[in-house]
């Protein structure tokens, strides 16, 4: 199945493309869509371990298995920087 | 009101936004671009959003606040993207309570959980180059 990725920030930049699509077989999670993405472009390898995943306007897991028709989005970490517990608030 | 917009921010809109009859406390944070980061002169700031989301986490924000703190009347949130000069506000937060200490509360804890989890980025621009914001360390050479 063809998924489109969209890509934000340094991700976008790095590849010169804001939007991009990866065939992947159906049933893949995010992770395999990932993998096609970064063997695509390779440049975006080394961002895996810091990379944030949505489908649609939530925040996924690497494991979420994908649907027909949905799209992901690829992005570093939000600028507000830190990844410290939401509940110390 | 929630908007991710590439206009100038008003404060004054946002606060008019909460003002209701039943609130005696509005309190009003802004960002706003500051001159200069980790010892280095900032000439401007690039944001970048992914728009549908980040308004809707700015929404899911304002549901936890209405949650979390009954006292609270209304929450406005904005955040402003593209290119912002020293002293523009980048983000508006309005809350309005019935007392405020509850608008207080509000109000830091909606900007600390936007900065958390609403997707947008910001790049900043220096006499000599740019720098995306975050991941330092990873950073591919400014260019």
């Amino acid at each position: 199945m063809k998924v489109a990725v969209s890509l934000f920030a340094r991700y976008r930049e790095a590849t010169g493309r804001d939007r991009v699509e990866v065939d992947v077989p159906e049933g893949s999670t995010v992770e395999d869509v990932w993998r096609a993405l970064s063997a695509a472009h390779p440049v975006l390898a080394r961002y895996r371990p810091h990379t944030l995943f949505a489908v649609g306007n939530d925040y996924v897991d690497a494991e979420r298995a994908l649907e027909p028709g949905e799209e992901v989005a690829c992005f570093p970490p939000v600028s507000g920087g830190g990844r410290h517990d939401p509940r110390h608030d | 009101m929630i908007r991710v917009t590439t206009e100038a921010l008003s404060a004054d809109a946002l606060a008019d936004a909460v003002t209701v009859p039943e609130a005696g406390g509005v309190v009003v944070f802004l960002g706003v671009v500051r001159n200069n980061n980790a010892g280095r002169r900032v000439v401007a700031l690039e944001y970048e959003a992914h728009v549908p989301m980040a308004e809707a986490k700015m929404k899911e924000i304002g549901e936890a606040v209405y949650r979390r703190w009954p006292d609270v009347k209304q929450v406005a949130m904005a955040h402003r993207i593209g290119r912002l000069g020293i002293g523009e506000a980048s983000v508006v937060i309005a809350v309005s309570a019935a007392h405020r200490q509850q608008a207080f509360e509000a109000c830091h804890f909606a900007i600390d959980r936007l900065k958390e989890t609403v997707p947008i980025w910001k790049r900043e621009i220096f006499e000599d180059g740019a720098v995306w914001v975050g991941l330092q360390g990873e950073s591919p050479p400014a260019r």
